[in-house]
């Protein structure tokens, strides 16, 4: 073989690598993802209907959302106009871009509730915190949501210490759902409730044990959001209820802030 | 690192082009299709260049990269609170030239000032609850220790200072973002002159006073820009501490202010929006104190005047700390809380 041909045959061969090299100094298309599209609403407990709006703030982006709690696809309903929901949903929504990968599924629950509680009486076993103590007791069953800004003024914040509240209601009522609604953003050291307890009682002082649920996602790290626990029982009539929403407690050997009292925070206590 | 990229790269254009939808089926070839992806707007427009300065974590670790200043030989020189070395010094290309400090477990601003044509720094440490002046190779020259003089400190661990700001005439003026929020005015000798800011709920207060800079622009006018990052907010102060204007940054929790020809550029540590997320972007303001373009956030809006909400469109910081500006008007970000990842380059198209 020629030296020639040698030569152009090696620079033949060496030419996509050139290519590769120029073209892979910068970051390319298709290595970063998007950041979450923000999902904003004017509220998530509602008697007759919420209207939630998306938005990505970045050009040739298309926010694909769905109803039935399926992570979107491309395939899902792309978002246009503000969504208007007139009953109990799972928002989820996802952001794509051609020049990205697609967002994070963020999820919101939004919940109806026909009718206020009727309390007659609320007590806190321990007190929130001063700066995070809303309207007090009373707060837990207002119907008003606080937002992911926890300083909004409705929510209650306990740092290492349990929620445990004692209702008493005007008339005995019957149920069989408890939702709590609590707010999770650990980058706040702010951590979701790890257990619920709920108990009814005849006379407000000896209490029976009507459900109780234990979670467990205190122990990884995820994206702040507002969420709903709800236990579903059994049927009971009562005028008297022990609510307790127990705080993580110490925060995980994960968080930096590993070994100190982790907070709770609840706005919002419903009884269906 | 380049080649898990083109790996991924790859893979990307796989599964885009199977999804084959309408709206995202513009067909990819493989690799040829790919383009530098590209950040920020109108003006300040970026390539990014994510493996500048890696270098071997066994031998040169990283914690948090706090901050990076470009010293009078060009070369890039960055703080970090890994007491194996303190500052790492780079040139332009990413290469290392030198390391040096293993006393600065709390190492967190750094300033370069020229005095008689000499680079000298000076080191915030939020640990040791003072300032340290060093030379270019990290000789002590002076320290400044908790300012009991002020009548306002009980004992050190108040004070956190964040960020030094040097005048022209050698006066020395540190913010303590992480403390009592007071702004302390040394002269060159280190003796305190003047005390301003603090908590408090009136505009010429700061909740997180974290960066400070002189603001030499306008010559006959020389003033301080410093940070409220919990306010979302940078407000301008005469040399003498008077409060003279607010530049609203609303959603951008920003970090220190770095002036570079006719522009202030901010690190913006997370935005408001997704909610404390490890978000973040670079803000660059032009000289009427105007956002003009976001690096990693949303294009800047104003209305009426007002700039809209800012906020992380492209993860492509996670929790930005400093941003450094070279003498090519390239940028160098250096992030907190990141993973212990070496700073990201963005070369201006």
């Amino acid at each position: 073989m020629s030296n020639k041909r040698l030569v152009i045959l090696l620079s033949i061969g060496l030419l996509p690598m050139v290519i590769c090299a120029q073209d892979l100094h910068f970051a390319q298309t298709g290595t970063f993802q998007l950041a979450d599209p923000i999902v904003q609403f004017d509220r998530i407990l509602f008697q007759e209907s919420a209207m939630i709006t998306l938005d990505a703030a970045l050009e040739n982006t298309s926010i694909f959302y769905t109803l039935n709690g399926e992570d979107p696809t491309i395939g899902s309903t792309l978002y246009q106009h503000p969504i208007v929901l007139t009953e109990s949903a799972v928002v989820k929504v996802r952001a794509f871009h051609p020049d990205c990968r697609s967002s994070e599924v963020v999820s919101q629950q939004f919940l109806q509730v026909k009718r206020p509680l009727d309390v007659k009486k609320c007590v806190l076993t321990n007190q929130p915190a001063k700066q995070y103590s809303g309207q007090g007791g009373q707060s837990l069953f207002d119907l008003q949501k606080g937002s992911l800004d926890f300083h909004d003024g409705h929510w209650l914040g306990f740092n290492g210490n349990d929620l445990e509240v004692d209702l008493e209601l005007k008339e005995a009522t019957s149920f069989s759902s408890l939702t709590i609604s609590n707010l999770k953003n650990q980058s706040s050291w702010i951590f979701p409730i790890r257990k619920i307890e709920i108990y009814s009682s005849d006379d407000g002082q000896a209490y029976t044990l009507i459900q109780s649920e234990e979670y467990a996602e205190g122990d990884t790290p995820f994206p702040a959001a507002q969420i709903f626990k709800t236990l579903v029982f059994r049927p009971v009539k009562t005028r008297f209820l022990k609510i307790k929403a127990l705080n993580q407690g110490e925060i995980p050997a994960w968080h930096p802030g590993a070994g100190t009292p982790a907070w709770l925070f609840i706005d919002e206590i419903i009884l269906r | 690192m380049r080649r898990r990229q083109f790996i991924g790269a790859t893979l990307g254009t796989l599964v885009g082009t199977s999804l084959g939808a309408a709206h995202f089926s513009k067909k990819r070839h493989l690799l040829l299709d790919y383009k530098d992806f590209i950040i920020g707007h109108g003006s300040h427009r970026y390539k990014i260049d994510l493996n500048w300065g890696a270098l071997n974590a066994n031998f040169y670790p990283v914690n948090d990269c706090h901050e990076m200043v470009q010293d009078t030989r060009g070369r890039i020189i960055l703080l970090t609170n890994d007491t194996k070395n303190n500052v790492i010094i780079y040139d332009k290309s990413g290469k290392l030239i030198e390391v040096w400090g293993t006393d600065y477990p709390g190492a967190h601003g750094l300033t370069l000032n020229i005095e008689n044509g000499e680079d000298f720094l000076y080191i915030c440490d939020n640990n040791r609850h003072e300032v340290i002046k060093t030379t270019i190779d990290g000789q002590v020259v002076m320290t400044l220790p908790w300012p009991k003089e002020s009548g306002h400190y009980e004992k050190a661990e108040q004070y956190i200072p964040t960020e030094t700001a040097i005048a022209p005439n050698g006066d020395i003026y540190v913010a303590d973002g992480y403390g009592l929020q007071y702004i302390m005015h040394y002269n060159a000798r280190g003796e305190l002159q003047n005390v301003f800011g603090g908590r408090g709920p009136g505009e010429e207060h700061f909740d997180n006073a974290h960066g400070i800079c002189l603001d030499l622009r306008v010559p006959q006018a020389p003033s301080l820009l410093i940070t409220a990052r919990q306010q979302n907010k940078l407000k301008r102060f005469s040399l003498d501490g008077r409060l003279m204007s607010i530049i609203d940054l609303p959603g951008a929790f920003i970090c220190r202010p770095v002036i570079h020809g006719k522009e202030v550029y901010l690190a913006t540590l997370v935005s408001k929006l997704p909610w404390n997320s490890q978000s973040g972007f670079v803000c660059i303001l032009n000289e009427k104190d105007q956002v003009i373009s976001v690096p990693g956030g949303s294009e800047p809006v104003y209305h009426q005047n007002q700039l809209q909400q800012l906020q992380q469109t492209v993860k492509v910081f996670q929790h930005p700390h400093d941003v450094c500006v070279d003498d090519d008007e390239n940028l160098y970000v250096a992030q907190w809380n990141s993973g212990k990842t070496y700073p990201i380059k963005l070369i201006r198209v």
